[in-house]
């Protein structure tokens, strides 16, 4: 796998999410990944706190933001309380995700995929047990879906009752300190007793018990309640948070490990006490720093719709993509290290950058990967950060919708689909395709009918271009429509744009429902009610002989 | 008809996730597969509005029986026939024709979300543990050790109904002239 700019953000975003700790504590030791980012750099920002804005473009003008704190949020979380009989006392690991959308989708389209040759295309590593044929990793989306809103806490060595007791308290303190509120998934508790005494089990550890709560907020709460762990000194203060929450695809979340010394020995312990043996886990290991105390890191971001089109020529970072009001002003965290890098498509020819200060060594563009870094620690009440490029860079503003209507119904209804394709921008596109198919080999109970396809060679500024068709549904439930695509030309160069995956619902018809299983039901169905019907006959005939001499109640 | 009014609105959400899933490719019979399933199968350590339920309808019939003879046929009875609907809504779900082609989470919801079931939930709870203490091999103890927890289920609400009913007999007994 060749990696390019749009890795970029997803290796961002998974850093920052799940990864930084590791790398960090790799970095100093001067392994690999973090010598390609620099010496001590991550692991620098861990130790002494940092925000990030990490944007990216891609060529259609469509943004991917993200916005991390690392090391921080540690404080926020009362990680320090490791002590006997204090809440993180035992606690190796807690992760909190809520994702949105096709988030999932876009990283694994991006790195997982390609990375492990999930799709059958050759990939760096080539996952052979899937066969030549690969394995399609949207399958596994498709199985366990894509929205999550989890809490994951992990303890080891503690009685059952201490970790739950820990584990209670933890939640008591996410729920009052930051409004979080959980539902139970799962308790797994894993020890020797686990195993039958003829196995011979030696785990290298007493006991681990697991714990997995859903995150009950709406997502919009769950992010707003992550980004509340934050310190919002800094950056936090100028974001719009809703940026995070209406965008197709977003997500939040945040990974704390109260004692890295504590969970790096526990890893080394898995080693057991054999003849050591190299390996590449072995080595990373043996690199780690003397690294104690806690480490937390937590982030949120995005994947937006179109922004930038043939007659843009400039990209303000806060104002554009991060919902900040115009005559505000953005400034640094006061307790830690601030830092904007915005990445373009590298046929976009940067023309200007501000604030500029290449010279003092506060900024730097990189022209090989196209991207902007400012150091923001040096800036105070900056309006923005802003990157001017020449017009024309991008293809015009073209939107695509899909509408149902009505927006529910019940089983046995039909809905009407419209997907429309509007050209907003000022130019024509050619060689329009407009497609919606993706449904008829989903599901065998539905029928369609109507136009799902079509195409023409133009489409002018301002014009639209539609289909419609029908579904009829025969059994309730969650329907899922894949996006809508429309392929266009533009100066040479084909673009696609889709719609959201949506979901329709088809809710039971109960009475429809009732005579379907009588009528299908039959004759068994026939004979049952007969019996019902025979015996409240017989009943009420018993109940009229009785009138007046029966038996009554003691009251 | 209380019970199954109850079992009907009452269904936990991990089973309405399950239903969105599989009823587009299994057909309507689903829910009320579902439903009847949630009504037999009661882990009374988390199913507390399934207990009710049971509870509330045995000692309804209990009152209207007004004899503990009469409450225990009546709570017998109450069960089997949800086990005819059960048997029925299998029947036809089974004979609507099943289509496993197309399993897709909808939006907004994950597999995880089946975790709400509170059968799976004590199915992790008590039987993966166990399943994962078997590493030894299958014998009769360990079947019976598997098979337990589900018979547990399975009887809970027909001694519910059944107590209750009598419960309810005893409360208001019918009097004779």
């Amino acid at each position: 796998m060749i990696l390019n700019y749009k890795h970029a953000i997803v290796i961002v975003a998974m850093t920052i999410l799940f990864a930084s700790p590791a790398i960090a504590a790799a970095n100093a030791g001067g392994a690999v990944i973090a010598q390609d980012i620099g010496e001590e750099f991550l692991f620098n920002l861990i130790d002494n706190g940092a925000e990030v804005v990490f944007t990216s473009i891609d060529p259609q003008g469509t943004p991917s933001v993200v916005y991390g704190q690392l090391g921080i949020p540690s404080a926020a979380l009362g990680l320090t309380q490791t002590g006997p009989g204090q809440m993180y006392e035992g606690c190796v690991v807690m992760a909190l995700l809520a994702t949105q959308g096709e988030l999932l989708d876009y990283i694994l389209d991006l790195v997982g995929g390609p990375l492990l040759n999930l799709t059958g295309e050759g990939g760096a590593m080539n996952a052979a047990q899937f066969g030549e044929g690969g394995f399609d990793i949207n399958s596994i989306l498709d199985m366990i879906g894509t929205d999550f809103s989890l809490l994951i806490n992990v303890f080891i060595d503690l009685t059952e009752a201490e970790a739950a007791a820990h584990m209670g308290a933890i939640r008591a303190q996410l729920n009052t300190q930051f409004g979080f509120a959980f539902a139970e998934l799962l308790t797994l508790r894993i020890d020797e007793s686990l195993f039958p005494p003829e196995m011979e089990v030696d785990l290298p550890f007493d006991a681990i018990d697991l714990f997995v709560y859903q995150i009950t907020n709406p997502f919009a709460d769950a992010v707003e309640n992550v980004l509340g762990v934050m310190d919002d000194s800094g950056f936090l203060g100028a974001i719009d948070q809703s940026v995070f929450t209406e965008a197709r695809a977003s997500g939040a979340g945040l990974l704390a490990i109260p004692d890295m010394g504590f969970l790096m020995d526990l890893i080394e312990g898995f080693g057991g006490e054999g003849t050591p043996e190299f390996s590449a886990s072995s080595f990373l290991l043996s690199q780690m720093p003397d690294l104690e105390g806690p480490v937390a890191v937590a982030g949120a971001g995005y994947i937006g719709d179109q922004l930038l089109s043939t007659t843009s020529d400039e990209i303000k970072i806060f104002e554009d993509l991060l919902g900040k009001a115009p005559l505000t002003t953005i400034n640094g965290l006061d307790t830690g290290q601030s830092l904007v890098a915005a990445m373009l498509p590298e046929n976009v020819n940067i023309t200007g950058y501000t604030p500029e200060d290449e010279a003092l060594n506060r900024t730097f563009h990189d022209e090989e990967s196209n991207i902007v870094f400012w150091n923001a620690t040096a800036y105070t009440s900056q309006p923005d950060y802003v990157i001017s490029f020449e017009e024309g860079a991008f293809p015009p503003l073209i939107v695509i919708d899909r509408t149902f209507s009505p927006i529910t119904l019940t089983a046995g209804g039909t809905v009407t689909v419209s997907v429309g394709v509007h050209n907003e921008g000022a130019d024509p596109i050619y060689n329009i395709t407009l497609e919606d198919t993706a449904i008829n080999d989903l599901y065998t109970s539905i029928t369609v009918s109507g136009v799902q396809t079509i195409t023409s060679a133009v489409l002018d500024a301002d014009e639209w271009l539609n289909i419609t068709y029908t579904v009829s549904f025969v059994n309730e439930g969650g329907y899922v429509f894949y996006p809508a695509t429309v392929e266009y030309d533009f100066e040479n160069q084909t673009y696609s744009k889709s719609t959201h995956t949506d979901g329709y619902t088809v809710s039971a018809d109960v009475i429809g429902l009732l005579s379907q299983m009588i009528s299908e039901g039959m004759p068994y169905t026939g004979i049952l009610i007969g019996v019902v019907g025979l015996g409240a006959i017989v009943n009420i005939g018993l109940m009229a002989r009785g009138r007046g001499g029966g038996g009554s109640y003691q009251v | 008809m209380i019970v199954l009014l109850g079992g009907w609105f009452l269904l936990p959400e991990g089973y309405n996730d399950a239903i969105a899933i599989l009823a587009p490719s299994l057909g309507n019979f689903v829910r009320p597969t579902m439903v009847m399933v949630n009504l037999l199968l009661v882990n009374p350590m988390n199913s507390f509005m399934m207990v009710a339920v049971w509870a509330g309808a045995g000692f309804i019939g209990g009152v209207m029986a007004g004899t503990k003879k009469g409450a225990f046929v009546v709570g017998l009875l109450v069960w089997l026939s949800c086990l005819g609907v059960i048997a029925l809504c299998v029947f036809l779900l089974l004979q609507t024709g099943l289509a496993l082609g197309a399993l897709v989470i909808p939006p907004g919801s994950s597999l995880i979300d089946l975790l709400g079931i509170p059968l799976i939930q004590g199915a992790i709870d008590q039987i993966l543990p166990m399943i994962s203490g078997l590493g030894g091999g299958f014998d009769i103890s360990s079947i019976m050790t598997l098979i337990m927890p589900l018979l547990i289920w399975f009887f809970t609400p027909v001694i519910i109904v059944i107590v209750t009913a009598i419960l309810g007999a005893v409360v208001r007994p019918k009097e004779d002239f």
